[in-house]
């Protein structure tokens, strides 16, 4: 296809030509791949280790004897299931679905596999053919870019790779499961520490029945030289996803993490609820990247993953900086609130967010920025994109407090609508108490401009391909944020969710 | 003669820099002395601590306006013994009127010299006569404060507020950036019209151009927060001959 | 405890309302004020917990308590009209009628206006209000006047002697193409507790416009829970300005419906507010239909430990294709111990619309200040002008030249600043 170039400098989007001419390639590729259904929607046949569906005191027990951890998880777990039974499933947010049978979910699956395989040789073949679906292919990945990547399938995490290389230099990446037996003082020193147990319903749910997920400990002055990535993955019917995610990055050290997810193609609908916490001590920065791509249902609003995740950052010391990068064109309801405390002074938190909705989905996603310390600082940018019969909602809390003398926040929000049956929601709380603080907040919504599709036909791009490509301008201050690898499947993601959204 | 402006080894910088390294300059009445240099010499610094900008700090020597200490003096009280610092980047102030404004900035000054508060219809007849220095529209009179002004009626309007207020000393803070040759020639002849036998001018500026204009008795260069050489308005077509970068180099040899 | 004690009073006073009404009591007006009651009671007052009211608490003067004569002193009577008014009726085409259970059972355009655009189940201090709303105001325009002189409703609680619960309920009925100033401003006298909970609703016809003015402007006793509902009609026009200069506890809701097409609505408010004073402003904008068009600016100025709500719905119903919506909200604090909360809130459910909300909480401009004094005006003079021409530009929006003065006025020597209209 021809890039047609002197176009685009004229548009108001400001979008390059030769970002055109890349996305032209780009769909072409993609109309061979996919035919307007969820790509990673196949069911990959490994036998699983299923508990029975049902949650009790017996299968947290059971979960944690499976991992072999100590006595102080276990009452951990078990105080976290003794909160959860008193609370309240949360009816506020924006978006409404059945109510969730918490009996009907199995808690527990994992490849039958005893031990976990110690190179990629001893990885069920069925296992590797299904991350070449993915489009992860690990050797590649690790060969070309160096990214570490632990992948977990449903709940057990399957292989980590360059851990040893990542040991020499005291950077400690492993399953949550391994650390807990390996390193149980740093677990237990930060496990809970920014997420309580009793925080949310949720939450919860989580700490009585994590199954598996990554830790991440970066030393004193290290910056981590690759990408750390884990995929997340439910393969098994009826299975809930619950996987726990714990990074510390200590004094003056730095960390990029990336995190993608994808689940096949169930009629039924199936719970993802994760606890992501993170730490950074002084003069440390975090950079937490997510592609969630969970299956959103068909387009009747058949299935699909509920997603509700808690993910909070802490930015304990002087300086340090937390920043959370999202693309979420998955699952049929989404509730995610990617969030920083901006504890230490002059820290920095930082929150972008593409969520892009089609067909039945529902997504109420934002971020909660807590300034306490002095001088600090945070930017939101979040870009939300409702097609179909879809709901799109930005929730958002800036808080400054009285402490946080000279503390400054920068939020903008924008939604695109695609077709006259969507929604677009905005509910930005800005809670001021500091008269030095200075917070900013802009939000608008409005729908692809006619003239703007006309202008994309008239040369010859027709109205999906423009689309698609007026969504990946509007969401490039976002996608920008994202390492390299993931930016170009963010790009394409977005493409897919959106095929089929007009004409 | 009291000179109006005595300098005398003046250091001075923002937060741990110093930017003025001892600048002495001696400004008499009647004269129009030129600042120039290269970006990032101090020029602007200048300015700022002479009009009393807060967020510089005066580390060293001295300054006297008209006798008196200048540095101790807050910005307003500087304003009202005569000094005007016309704005590089003049700041836009929505909901008060240009005509208000000086109307508050006016009596400001004349309460400080013991004047009544001109009456409504006086005060107005003059706005009318002095923005004619700067052919400025008179609806300019009732909009809000360079809202929404081009880059070119904000420099007019800084002119029109430096007639309105008469300085002893006007210290004209690169003037010509941002202005096209015609705003440039109407802002410069205001300048003129406003010189008399008792007030003094210093022009900030990088570019020679707009010493065509503004007539300069004398030049100074400033380098590295010095004063490096001085001398006639000949020396600034000496500077647009052969740029700065000879000054430096002497400069250097001679430290 | 005290809900108990407030809830009991305010059905005591509900049957020694009822008792008086003689021949009324199965009348239409009197059904109104039992569904109120039944809402009412339903509802209950609301806590921090409820998301509508999570900034301001109302729990700490709710209990108070009032005499069950609440209606007999219910400051607006036919005398109160007829002085407030004096002169007004004099202009051709206002009518200003008290709001009796008669008028109600024999007009119907009042029975169908009352409870249309406020209805009881929205808002538990709504259902309050009509639960005990008698002897209230109904002001119509008739068809093409144009009036000149602002109409004048003060609601003034007396809590000289007892505590008070006054219920003030105002209709106003703009007929087509009419134009009217409303102003409506709320007062306590007397160092007992007053609570003064009222509902204005407004109708704006075709080609009518309905200039709005709420204004509260009395410290320390004044605790006022106000709800003010608009209706417009194809090309109508409503403009509210809510300007808040004080008061212990107020909250002013406002909800504007949009109800045909071309219509449009502007709302602006100010909050000048010093000491302990809370106001906190809740308006909705509701577009039902296509092609309509709202703005929104509200601007608040916070000193000593004052604390301010904005919270701004704007909502596109799915049909209500070509909508333009803008809002915005800026807040300056000016002391360590002021707040402010905002929530801006864009609920969108049709595509070809234009909407935007900005909201910024900050502080003067410190280069603004230097401009100034360095021109020869003192740095506390300067931060006056430039906090009242923050506010000012919010105040040149009113029309009517004399109000417009007035609220600047009063404004002004609240922040003990000079006017400097534009």
């Amino acid at each position: 296809m021809q890039a047609p170039s002197l176009l685009i400098v004229d548009l108001e989007s400001g979008l390059k030509w030769s970002y055109i001419c890349a996305m032209a390639q780009d769909s072409a590729i993609l109309d061979e791949v996919v035919q307007n259904e969820y790509k990673y929607g196949f069911v990959t046949d490994i036998e699983q280790d299923l508990l029975p569906k049902g949650l009790s005191e017996d299968v947290i027990r059971f979960i944690s004897a499976k991992k072999e951890e100590p006595e102080w998880m276990l009452a951990w777990r078990l105080k976290a299931y003794a909160q959860w039974l008193k609370m309240k499933e949360p009816m506020w947010s924006n978006v409404t679905h059945p109510r969730i049978d918490f009996q009907d979910i199995i808690y527990w699956a994992s490849p039958r596999k005893k031990e976990g395989p110690a190179s990629l040789d001893e990885v069920d073949p069925e296992l590797l053919a299904t991350f070449a679906k993915l489009g992860i292919p690990i050797e590649e990945q690790k060969m070309l870019t160096g990214v570490a990547v632990d992948i977990v399938l449903d709940s057990v995490s399957v292989k980590t790779t360059f851990q040893d290389k990542l040991a020499e230099l005291g950077i400690i990446f492993c399953p949550i499961s391994e650390a807990i037996r390996e390193h149980p003082e740093l677990v237990k020193q930060y496990i809970g520490s920014v997420v309580p147990t009793n925080d949310n319903y949720y939450s919860a749910l989580n700490s009585a029945v994590f199954s598996d997920g990554s830790f991440v400990f970066i030393p004193k002055g290290v910056r981590c030289p690759i990408e750390l990535s884990t995929y997340f993955r439910i393969n098994a019917r009826n299975t809930g996803q619950f996987e726990r995610t714990l990074i510390i990055a200590e004094e003056g050290s730095y960390v990029s993490y990336l995190e993608g997810c994808t689940a096949p193609q169930r009629d039924e609908n199936q719970l993802h609820a994760a606890v992501v916490e993170l730490v950074a001590h002084t003069d440390a920065e975090i950079k937490y990247s997510t592609v969630q791509n969970w299956y959103p249902g068909d387009k009747d609003g058949k299935g699909g993953i509920y997603n509700f995740v808690t993910k909070r950052g802490v930015c304990e010391g002087p300086r340090s900086k937390i920043s959370w990068t999202q693309v979420e064109t998955g699952s049929a309801i989404t509730w995610k609130y990617p969030s920083v405390i901006l504890k230490g002074d002059h820290s920095i938190g930082e929150f972008y967010s593409v969520a892009v909705t089609n067909h039945m989905q529902q997504a109420d996603t934002g971020t909660k920025m807590i300034h306490i310390g002095k001088n600090t600082r945070s930017r939101i940018v979040s870009k939300g994109i409702s097609a179909g019969t879809s709901q799109n909602s930005y929730r958002g809390l800036v808080k400054v407090l009285k402490t946080s003398t000279g503390a400054r926040n920068y939020s903008q929000c924008d939604s695109l609508l695609i077709g006259d049956a969507c929604g677009a929601h905005t509910f930005p709380y800005l809670e001021v108490a500091n008269k030095t603080a200075t917070v900013e907040h802009e939000a608008t919504t409005s729908k692809i401009g006619e003239d703007i599709l006309f202008y994309c036909n008239q040369r010859g791009i027709d109205t999906e391909a423009a689309v698609a490509l007026i969504v990946n301008g509007y969401a490039r201050e976002v996608l920008n944020q994202l390492p390299m690898e993931f930016a170009v499947e963010a790009q394409k993601l977005l493409a897919i969710s959106l095929e089929g959204s007009v004409g | 003669m009291t000179p109006i402006l005595q300098i005398t080894e003046l250091t001075a910088g923002i937060e741990d820099r110093e930017i003025l390294k001892g600048i002495s300059l001696t400004v008499n009445p009647g004269e129009v002395h030129a600042i120039m240099g290269p970006n990032g010499s101090g020029k602007s610094t200048l300015a700022s601590v002479l009009a009393g900008r807060a967020d510089y700090a005066v580390s060293g020597g001295s300054v006297l306006f008209n006798g008196k200490d200048l540095l101790e003096l807050s910005p307003e009280e500087r304003a009202r013994e005569g000094m005007f610092l016309e704005f590089q980047y003049p700041v836009e102030i929505p909901g008060v009127s240009t005509a208000n404004f000086l109307k508050t900035s006016v009596n400001e000054l004349r309460k400080h010299r013991g004047q009544e508060p001109l009456a409504p219809a006086a005060f107005l007849a003059m706005m009318r006569e002095r923005m004619k220095l700067v052919e400025m529209d008179q609806s300019f009179l009732s909009r809000s404060l360079n809202e929404g002004f081009s880059g070119g009626e904000k420099k007019r309007n800084e002119i029109f507020q430096m007639a309105m207020l008469e300085p002893t000393l006007a210290v004209l803070d690169e003037t010509d950036s941002g202005l096209d040759i015609d705003a440039l020639r109407i802002v410069a002849s205001g300048v003129n019209a406003l010189r008399t036998k008792e007030n003094a001018t210093i022009v900030i500026t990088h570019y020679q151009r707009l010493l065509d204009h503004i007539v300069p008795d004398v030049v100074h260069v400033l380098w590295n927060g010095r004063i490096v050489r001085s001398g006639g308005k000949e020396l600034a077509l000496e500077l647009e001959k052969r740029g700065y970068d000879w000054i430096k180099q002497e400069s250097v040899e001679e430290v | 405890m005290s809900i108990d004690a407030f809830n009991d009073n305010v059905r005591d006073a509900f049957i020694a309302l009822t008792s008086q009404l003689n021949g009324h009591a199965a009348g239409p007006f009197q059904t109104k004020r039992r569904s109120g009651f039944d809402s009412f009671v339903a509802q209950g007052i609301p806590t921090t917990r409820h998301e509508e009211w999570k900034y301001s608490n109302v729990l700490p003067f709710i209990g108070l308590q009032f005499s069950e004569r609440t209606s007999e002193h219910d400051l607006i009577t036919r005398e109160d009209v007829s002085q407030v008014l004096d002169g007004l009726t004099k202009d051709s085409g206002v009518t200003v009628q008290v709001l009796t259970d008669e008028l109600v059972a024999r007009d119907e355009v009042v029975r169908n206006a009352l409870g249309q655009t406020a209805p009881v189940d929205v808002h538990p201090f709504v259902a309050l209000n009509t639960s005990l709303a008698n002897n209230g105001l109904v002001i119509r325009v008739a068809r093409g006047a144009q009036i000149q002189r602002p109409i004048h409703i003060a609601v003034v609680s007396d809590a000289r002697s007892a505590d008070v619960l006054a219920t003030p309920r105002i209709l106003v009925l703009a007929d087509e193409g009419s134009i009217i100033d409303v102003v409506e401003s709320h007062h306590a006298v007397g160092d007992k507790i007053s609570l003064d909970v009222g509902v204005t609703e407004i109708s704006v016809a075709e080609n009518a416009h309905v200039r709005y003015h709420k204004i509260i402007d009395d410290t320390v006793v004044l605790r006022h829970i106000g709800y003010t509902a608009a209706r417009v009609y194809r090309n109508g026009r409503f403009t509210s300005h809510s300007v808040s200069i004080g008061g212990a506890f107020v909250r002013n809701d406002l909800v504007v419906k949009l109800a045909d097409i071309a219509s449009e609505t502007y709302l602006y408010g100010v909050s000048v507010l010093n000491e302990k004073d809370h106001v906190d402003n809740h308006t909705v904008v509701d577009h039902a239909v296509p092609h309509c068009h709202s703005e929104e600016l509200y601007k608040g100025i916070y000193d000593g430990a004052s604390s301010g709500v904005f919270n701004g719905k704007i909502f596109v119903r799915p049909q209500a294709q070509k909508t333009t919506a803008y809002q915005s909200n800026h807040s300056i604090l000016l002391s360590d111990k002021a707040q402010i909360n905002a929530k801006p809130q864009l609920e969108i459910w049709a595509d070809d619309v234009k909407c935007s909300h900005g909201a910024t909480s900050g502080q003067l401009n410190d280069e603004a200040i230097f401009y100034l004094r360095s021109r020869g005006i003192d740095a506390d003079r300067a931060r006056a002008l430039l906090t009242y021409a923050f506010i000012a530009e919010v105040l040149e929006h009113i029309d009517h030249e004399g109000l417009r003065l007035y609220c600047e006025g009063r404004v002004a020597k609240k922040l003990d600043a000079e006017p400097f209209a534009l």
